[in-house]
């Protein structure tokens, strides 16, 4: 029998923020945290907690700096996180392939 | 954001599409080398001449004679086969000028391109990556610089190209096999290749500008971007070999018609991206 496509789910990438935020910073070199916010639709609080998880997780690097007098914060993906990103979109389309074929079995 | 797989997924799709929409900015590179290959134009205007002794009121001035011969050292070395030349390539005489010219802009283009999608991106919140075109940019005109004239003059034309050629498409292959991706290997070869051409086609520095634009296609993955990169890819193609297949152009616009032709391209491709992009906002 094979393995359950949900053994494929990473904790940490899973949550759907976070996924979010991965799939936005692999699509781009880096990201300002304001338009993750308003991308995601979070609050400063909730996407700086998202953040530091996948940071701890070594699975995006964060820089901070200025433009003009204002304080900005980047967010690039790593090897890693594309990594992850990609293992967790396989196992995604595994599970909607594997439901998809039981609800075809049922009919 | 929805929880189950199918709405998840199709969630991530908008995203991605999004941020990809919002960290576009091909239209100002396009305009930018557009009027870059327009600028070109009066480096490729045949030069008529006097005979000497002649009164010019009464005589009707004729092409200038020229040699390659009478060239400077750095004409040489950047064309070390020599270049296609005559009014079947509609260019008339050889120029180092023209080369200067095309350095430097594609040169200072490449780095206003990068600082561009840099500025754009403290704008809009997302930054394009831009490595895979500088190095694209600058390793073509590496090879046109130094790749191409250096082979030519100490290998190739030393022990002749029936040795020369298969030994460099051998090191390319060992050199980039490291990578391990038949496509890297391909497409350093398919430079080398590119390179060479640029050294003796009329045109050549279009075709650095065409691959510096393929490898800003690639990372821009927009339908516009790669359609006009596409047309202005074969529009180069066909100003440099048009002659070969005995077309020419009309006396009238033959001094600019080669290089206004693919500017109109990319100008056609950066007013369009420009007016897409207002529309989108």
């Amino acid at each position: 029998m094979s393995e359950n496509p949900t053994a494929g789910l990473d904790d940490t990438v899973h949550q759907r923020h976070r996924l979010g935020v991965l799939t936005i910073a692999a699509e781009t070199k880096r990201v300002e945290f304001s338009y993750l916010k308003s991308a995601l639709e979070l609050t400063a609080g909730n996407l700086s907690r998202h953040i530091t998880v996948l940071e701890q997780a070594g699975l995006v690097e964060v820089e901070k700096g200025y433009e003009g007098k204002r304080p900005k914060t980047w967010l690039h993906i790593t090897g890693a996180g594309r990594a992850a990103l990609a293992a967790e979109m396989a196992a995604l389309r595994a599970l909607l392939e594997r439901h998809d074929s039981r609800q075809n079995c049922l009919r | 954001m929805t929880v189950d797989p199918k709405g998840l997924l199709s969630d991530l799709t908008a995203m991605r599409e999004r941020a990809r929409a919002d960290r576009r900015g091909y239209w100002l590179p396009f305009l930018l080398f557009g009027l870059i290959t327009l600028g070109a134009t009066p480096f490729y205007a045949p030069k008529y001449c006097v005979p000497n002794g002649q009164d010019p009121q009464l005589v009707e001035p004729r092409l200038c004679s020229w040699s390659s011969a009478d060239q400077p050292w750095l004409y040489h070395w950047l064309h070390p086969t020599g270049q296609l030349m005559g009014p079947v390539f509609n260019v008339h005489q050889p120029g180092v000028a023209a080369d200067i010219y095309w350095i430097i802009a594609l040169l200072c283009g490449c780095l206003a391109v990068v600082q561009w999608y840099r500025w754009r991106a403290a704008q809009v919140g997302v930054e394009t990556p831009t490595r895979v075109y500088a190095q694209v940019t600058i390793f073509m005109l590496l090879l046109q610089l130094i790749g191409v004239p250096v082979l030519s003059e100490l290998f190739f034309g030393r022990v002749g190209w029936q040795i020369a050629l298969p030994v460099t498409v051998a090191v390319i292959v060992a050199a980039t096999w490291r990578v391990r991706k038949v496509g890297f290997t391909l497409a350093v070869l398919a430079l080398f290749g590119l390179a060479h051409f640029v050294t003796f086609y009329p045109y050549g520095p279009m075709l650095v500008l065409a691959t510096s634009l393929v490898g800003l296609a690639f990372l821009e993955r927009s339908t516009v971007c790669t359609v006009t990169v596409a047309v202005f890819a074969a529009t180069v193609l066909f100003v440099n070999e048009a002659g070969r297949f005995g077309f020419y152009w009309p006396q009238a616009v033959e001094q600019f018609a080669s290089t206004v032709l693919p500017a109109s391209v990319l100008l056609v491709g950066g007013i369009i991206g420009s007016v897409r992009r207002e529309a989108a906002q």
